[in-house]
């Protein structure tokens, strides 16, 4: 079984890179200055000594290094330095379905935006829609999500008035960031989708579905689509990457309690163990991701092999 | 020894064809690709567009522009856009400089206490020179750029028609002087990514076996590394005492490994692309040319390889180019990015989308910034596409 | 299969999306409270005794209650301030002071009830303050209580031969868990044995606050008393293998057996020698050190709020604080806590002044960014925001929810008196002067706040405070040339640390120009996150940086004792010893009008040396929707939610 001697290798290699993401976080981290019990008060040197002594501080650099690691494969990371009621896992296990839902959201949104408006430009070859729809794909990967942000929160929520300027919640508090999120994803898989589709409907086998009387949208959709498909999801990949480092702003703006919030504060707080913890989710995250991409490449296309 | 009659005439034969190969003028693959993109309007619109936002970020300091960091809080404070110019007052300052400086010959022989006193007060003025005040501490070639300024256009400044900012700076200024920064980095980081990638995944590609798959799986392991939390790790890492100082010393700046940072990363995909162009590339004739005439391995992979993925290490640059510039922005949105009195576009629009509320928005402080921003990535990414098409065979002839 | 799948795959796609999207809209959503605001940012904790800062003072309040409680309370001055008072409005409902000042007895109201309904009594307030104390707490804040007759000495495990002592053996019931304790034995510690050191670091880390304490490798000999005999017995908190205690048994040659070394969880001073015990149930007392005026209030702060004991045994320290779990004493209950998103707090029924609490649900938000918190207020979204951005205030001033006041809190830049040329006092003084705060105030942070010429802010009652000089670019120069640096000619850049927040690079860039300017002096700006900031502030690594201080009660001892030398706060590395003494002798003044003299002299050596660089005074700013009623502007900027009201709110429904 091809599939599962990949499955496996993967497996091995994203433990490999796990343990590399481990080790050199954990070192860099300790290296920077600022420790997680920093406030605008001093602590005495006593409480200090205490709060080192309960997180286990004060042990050797080695010996600390091999519990963390040692906690961190049986999937405990310890209790966060700075959200003092919670535990890592605790942290993460609410910011993750949120973080989830919005990037699910947002790449669906891209995917059907995206090509959707890609099938039409590539069917309505320079025609108005199709340069319309490639400028504003253009527009979408070239604005950067923030500005684009700010730009829609004036228009909707300030002039219109549809949805509420930031929270998390309910539907309409989602539909703004999830498409901030993947208004540039939406450009590219559109430009991808025309370049495809153009090139099947090209073909031979086009023109004979056209022969035997096929009704134009059954031959778009059933094999000009399937040639573009291949494309986008190849770009599906790094694409999953982008939704991550983008949440991490659009979270920020739009106050969403998500992991991309979480990483950022524990990262600037010094919150050596939510900092990791999140660190190893995305990074299993990503991995995880890339390899389900490159399984549903083999899939849709028989000349790909997984190797 | 006489040559065979059958030989001479196929000597004679061959000889020909040469003459008639030499003859044809031969179009290479650039010309080829330059022809094509100059038919491409909106790619030849956008290299247009890009070559006068970098000439302009070029010649920034020439320009009759305001100060970019001189703030009149009291006055000036986040006016609207206006047409009334403005006037620096260096002129003054230079000449009340000069009359003391002729106060200061005239007594030079009178009275050598007075003389003293002249001339330490000169010295002051040279101290608090306007320059000082106006320009982050300006290199010298800068310097000698806002000079030419000065002398060309003297106090004249160019009215704040992007409005001014809420320490009563005007964003014109601001935005020319941040294209500097942000344009830097995209490109530099950019020239960097493409040294590390263009080696990387030419070697691991010409080696192959075991030596291009270890390298490639540490390539793979590195796109599971989420790099935004590296990057916040090694910014703070690197405004540590003990890091800075000796940096310091040898004139590198924040900024500077933050080009060499944002370009460590933008990498990878470079060398995987690379890497498959060689691997297709390095069992042609001519490698098996360069070989038998004795070259050594690195150089068929940086003379005999590398030039012939040129093309499609050119489409990726355009392409990483405004990835950079835009990652460069999302971090100074962090608050990560370069830091105060530095300027770039990044910092710009992440100040502008502080003051759009409901209350008030202060439209000024984005729409230039973010504008001049869109322009630039929308012009590389069309460029991009252009030089894409122009150098893909498939589209020869389309 | 595979081919099934291929054929199949781009409606698989979508199914999977559309299954996603589904998931991802159908996450819980909350019923909207009656009253949301925003507390700037996620609660470290809501455990009273580790917490620190104002956003979890606004938690706590709702969910606990000490003794007493800071309220708004008699007329407003002429700026429109209600002063705040500690009164026993709260789980006492009567306190008496001894005549010399130093005895406190609180008697506990008789309705005081927990959420659970056991009732709150002083044995729950002695417990809690132990615990507080506790050197395994580790409170941040411990030392506010370090007033109280030999706290300190408990809470630091500062021992000496002779002190009674208590020893807690390993015998904790939950493993890893404070509580409940193990076996407590009392006795007294007769002999201290530690291994010689060439330099006593224990000595120099016992300055300031908190103190060094007894702490690493020591056995100590005690000797417990049981009618008339007497047994004595050797103690470690080390492992009996532990290498050094080996050795130093060994090396030991005094008269005590230490062949039963025995290890156990603490040694600590007893607790029933410290000056906090409950009298009879609803009686509690505390002996103080000296007479200390302000002691009241610090009874009112949230620190020194009460837990319920037999929940956190229950469920340890941590999840004690959990919704479902958390017993509370306070006006509110925790319903619902979100990460970074909210807190959900109802109101809590069992509470003895439930009667008077309006409000039946609030909602706690963390907003960090202050332009999305101001449009969510505008959008209604928010019923009260606590920060307003700058650039906004000129236009926010104007309307009739903006409550702003003056309150105890000074923004000024610290000045490191250890680096040339800023040891010098001269060079110091002229920086000050050089300095524009009346447009820093006016230009930047817009809120009405006041320059400062002094640490302390105006509004403490009975204190005149001092005085550092005008806006005064001669005065400045003539300085700075005394010093020797005449136009700023020889003086090495000065850089300015900054944390990545608000405003501060702002008011930087503008001391910057105005440096530049006025003095000729080169400046550089150095920003750094938080994190990094606060470290590179305690190891002295900048010339000058940013600070605020917000006074922790009404009294100039709050801004002033931070600055005695190596104080942890200090962080300038200015010594001052006739300034340390003077702080040290206003402690045991009881005449508050001489008391306030020695400040205002204290405050005067302050402000002539100027390690730092006041620039101005805090204002309170607050936008709070019209229909909220009982949100008064007061001198501490404490808004205790269960005096709001939104009157329309049950009335009319």
């Amino acid at each position: 079984m091809n599939v599962f001697i990949f499955l496996l290798k993967r497996f091995g290699l994203m433990i490999v890179t796990v343990w590399i993401v481990f080790t050199v976080s954990f070192f860099l981290m300790r290296q920077i200055p600022g420790g997680p019990f920093n406030g605008e008060r001093v602590l005495s040197e006593a409480v200090r000594a205490r709060l080192e002594a309960r997180y286990n501080l004060d042990a050797p650099i080695s010996e600390q290094y091999f519990t963390h690691l040692y906690n961190t494969i049986q999937l405990d990371f310890g209790p966060s330095f700075k959200m003092q009621d919670f535990t890592v896992n605790e942290v993460l296990a609410q910011g993750f379905p949120v973080s989830a839902a919005l990037g699910i959201l947002g790449m669906v949104f891209a995917v059907t935006i995206g090509m959707t408006s890609g099938v039409i430009s590539a069917v309505h070859r320079n025609s108005v829609y199709d340069y319309s729809f490639m400028l504003l794909a253009t527009l979408g990967i070239a604005i950067p999500n923030f500005v684009l942000a700010a730009m829609l929160i004036v228009i909707f929520v300030f002039n219109l008035q549809l949805f509420p300027a930031a929270g998390w919640g309910d539907i309409s508090q989602i539909i703004l960031p999830a498409f901030c999120l993947g208004a540039p994803f939406a450009g590219y898989i559109a430009r991808l989708t025309r370049t495809g589709m153009l090139e099947v409907l090209g073909n031979d086998y086009i023109r004979t579905a056209y022969a035997k009387g096929l009704s134009p949208g059954t031959v778009v959709l059933k094999h000009g689509l399937r040639g573009a498909l291949l494309p986008v999801v190849s770009y599906l990949g790094p694409a999953i990457a982008g939704i991550l480092t983008g949440s991490l702003v659009l979270e920020r703006i739009f106050v969403i309690p998500g992991m991309g919030s979480h990483f950022i504060e524990a990262a600037i707080q010094r919150d050596y163990t939510l900092a990791m913890g999140a660190l190893l989710t995305y990074t299993v995250l990503l991995f995880v991701m890339n390899t389900l991409v490159d399984l549903a490449y083999s899939i849709i296309d028989p000349r790909v092999r997984l190797e | 020894m006489s040559i065979p009659d059958h030989h001479q005439s196929e000597l004679e034969r061959l000889t020909k064809i040469l003459e008639q190969a030499r003859g044809v003028q031969g179009v290479s693959l650039w010309a080829d690709a330059w022809k094509r993109l100059k038919r491409n309007k909106a790619a030849m619109f956008s290299l247009w567009i890009l070559v006068g936002i970098v000439t302009l970020a070029l010649l920034t300091p020439v320009l009759p522009l305001q100060s970019p960091i001189y703030q009149d809080v009291k006055n000036r404070e986040l006016l609207p856009p206006q047409g009334e110019s403005f006037l620096f007052d260096i002129q003054a300052y230079e000449a009340e400089t000069t009359l003391l400086e002729k106060q200061a010959s005239a007594v030079q022989s009178k009275d050598t206490d007075e003389y003293a006193r002249l001339r330490l007060r000169i010295e002051e003025r040279e101290q608090t020179h306007p320059i000082e005040l106006y320009w982050n501490n300006p290199g010298i070639f800068v310097k000698s750029m806002i000079k030419i300024r000065l002398v060309i256009f003297g106090d004249y400044c160019f009215p704040s028609v992007f409005g001014t900012d809420k320490l009563g700076r005007d964003v014109l200024s601001r935005v020319f002087w941040g294209s500097r920064v942000s344009l830097a980095c995209g490109f530099i980081a950019t020239f960097v990514s493409l040294l590390i990638g263009v080696s990387y995944g030419a070697i691991s590609g010409y080696m192959g076996g075991w030596v291009d798959n270890i390298m490639m799986r540490i390539v793979d392991v590195f796109y599971s590394i989420p790099f935004i939390f590296i990057v916040i790790f090694i910014m703070s890492f690197l405004s540590s005492p003990g890091i800075r100082e000796p940096l310091d010393n040898y004139g590198i700046e924040q900024i500077h490994v933050f080009f060499l940072l944002i370009g460590a990363i933008y990498w990878l995909t470079m060398a995987r692309v690379v890497r498959g162009q060689v691997i297709s590339l390095k069992n042609e004739q001519f490698i098996e040319a360069a070989k038998t005439i004795g070259a050594t391995r690195m150089q068929i992979v940086f003379r005999h390889l590398v030039p012939n993925v040129m093309g499609i290490v050119i489409v990726y640059l355009t392409l990483t180019i405004p990835a950079v510039i835009r990652f460069e922005a999302f971090l100074s949105f962090l608050g990560l990015g370069v830091n105060a009195p530095d300027i770039s576009w990044g910092l710009l629009v992440n100040e502008g989308v502080q003051v759009i509320t409901i209350v008030k928005s202060y439209w000024w402080m984005i729409v230039f910034s973010g504008m001049a921003l869109a322009m630039t990535l929308f012009a590389l990414n069309f460029l991009g596409d252009g030089v894409r098409d122009a150098l893909d065979p498939k589209l020869k002839n389309k | 299969m595979v081919h099934l799948l291929r054929r199949y795959f781009p409606f698989l796609l979508i199914l999977v999306a559309a299954l996603s999207a589904v998931w991802a809209v159908s996450l819980g959503t909350l019923p909207p409270a009656e009253f949301v605001f925003n507390n700037g940012t996620e609660v470290k904790t809501i455990d009273p005794a580790k917490a620190t800062g104002v956003p979890e003072g606004r938690v706590i309040n709702a969910l606990y209650e000490g003794l007493l409680r800071s309220v708004p309370d008699g007329e407003p001055d002429e700026l429109g301030r209600t002063p705040t008072k500690p009164k026993p409005v709260a789980m006492a409902d009567a306190y008496n002071v001894s005549d010399d000042g130093t005895v406190y007895t609180f008697h506990i109201r008789e309705s005081a009830k927990w959420s659970n309904g056991d009732p709150v009594t002083a044995v729950d307030f002695a417990w809690s303050w132990m615990r507080f104390l506790h050197p395994e707490t580790a409170s941040e804040y411990n030392y506010q209580l370090f007033y109280a007759k030999n706290a300190s000495k408990f809470a630091s495990v500062d021992l000496q031969e002779g002190d009674p002592v208590e020893i807690e053996m390993k015998d904790r019931p939950v493993a890893g868990q404070m509580f409940p304790r193990g076996t407590v034995q009392r006795g007294k510690l007769i002999s201290l044995i530690q291994p010689h050191t060439d330099q006593d670091h224990a000595g120099e880390a016992g300055q300031g606050h908190g103190g060094g304490g007894t702490s690493g490798v020591a056995i100590f000999v005690v000797e417990f008393q049981e009618g008339d005999n007497s047994t004595t017995a050797a103690f470690t908190t080390q492992r009996i293998e532990n290498e050094e205690i080996k050795s130093l048994v060994k090396s030991y040659q005094g008269e005590y057996d230490l062949t039963d070394l025995k290890s156990v969880e603490h040694v600590l001073f007893d607790f029933e020698h410290v000056g906090i015990r409950a009298i009879s149930r609803n009686e509690f007392e505390v002996e103080l050190n000296s007479p200390t005026p302000y002691f009241p209030e610090l009874v009112a702060f949230y620190p020194l709020h009460p837990v319920h004991r037999a929940s956190l045994e229950e469920h340890g320290d941590r999840e004690f604080t959990k919704p479902g779990k958390i017993v509370g004493n306070g006006p509110f209950l925790l319903r619902e806590r979100r990460i970074r998103d909210r807190l959900r707090l109802v109101k809590n029924d069992t509470y003895w002044n439930a009667e008077n609490v309006h409000l039946n649900s609030v909602d706690v938000l963390a907003i960090q960014s202050e332009t999305t918190s101001l449009n969510m207020y505008l959008n209604g979204q928010l019923d009260w925001d606590t920060k307003p951005p700058n650039t906004l205030i000129p236009l926010l001033k104007e309307r009739d929810d903006f409550v702003s006041t003056p309150f105890l809190a000074c923004y000024f830049y610290r000045v490191n008196t250890s680096k040339p040329p800023l040891d010098n006092p001269l060079v110091r003084k002229a920086l000050n002067m050089a300095i524009d705060k009346q447009t820093i105030v006016d230009s930047i942070v817009k809120g009405g706040q006041v320059p400062a010429r002094s640490f302390v802010p105006p509004g403490m009652n009975g204190y005149q405070s001092a005085y550092c000089g005008e806006y005064d670019v001669e005065q400045a120069k003539l300085l700075l040339a005394e010093a020797g640096y005449p136009n700023g000619k020889g003086l090495p850049t000065i850089e300015i640390l900054y944390n990545t927040a608000d405003s501060h690079r702002d008011i930087a860039e503008v001391i910057q120009q105005d440096w530049k300017k006025n003095l000729g002096v080169d400046v550089s700006l150095r920003n750094l996150e938080w994190g990094t900031f606060l470290d590179t502030l305690r190891i002295g690594d900048y010339m000058v940086s940013r600070s605020g201080w917000i006074g922790d009660y009404a009294d100039p001892n709050t801004f002033l004792d931070m600055f005695v030398t190596d104080g942890p706060n200090n962080q300038t590395k200015w010594s001052n010893a006739f300034y340390d003494e003077g702080i040290e002798k206003a402690k045991y003044e009881s005449d508050p009008v001489d008391r306030m003299a020695i400040f205002k002299e204290m405050e005067q050596t302050l402000m002539d040396e100027q390690p730092i660089i006041p620039i101005y005074f805090y204002v309170s700013l607050n936008m709070v929707n019209t229909r909220v009623k009982g949100f008064t502007a007061n001198l501490q900027d404490v808004h205790p939610l269960h005096l709001l009201s939104i009157p329309s709110a049950g009335a009319e429904e």
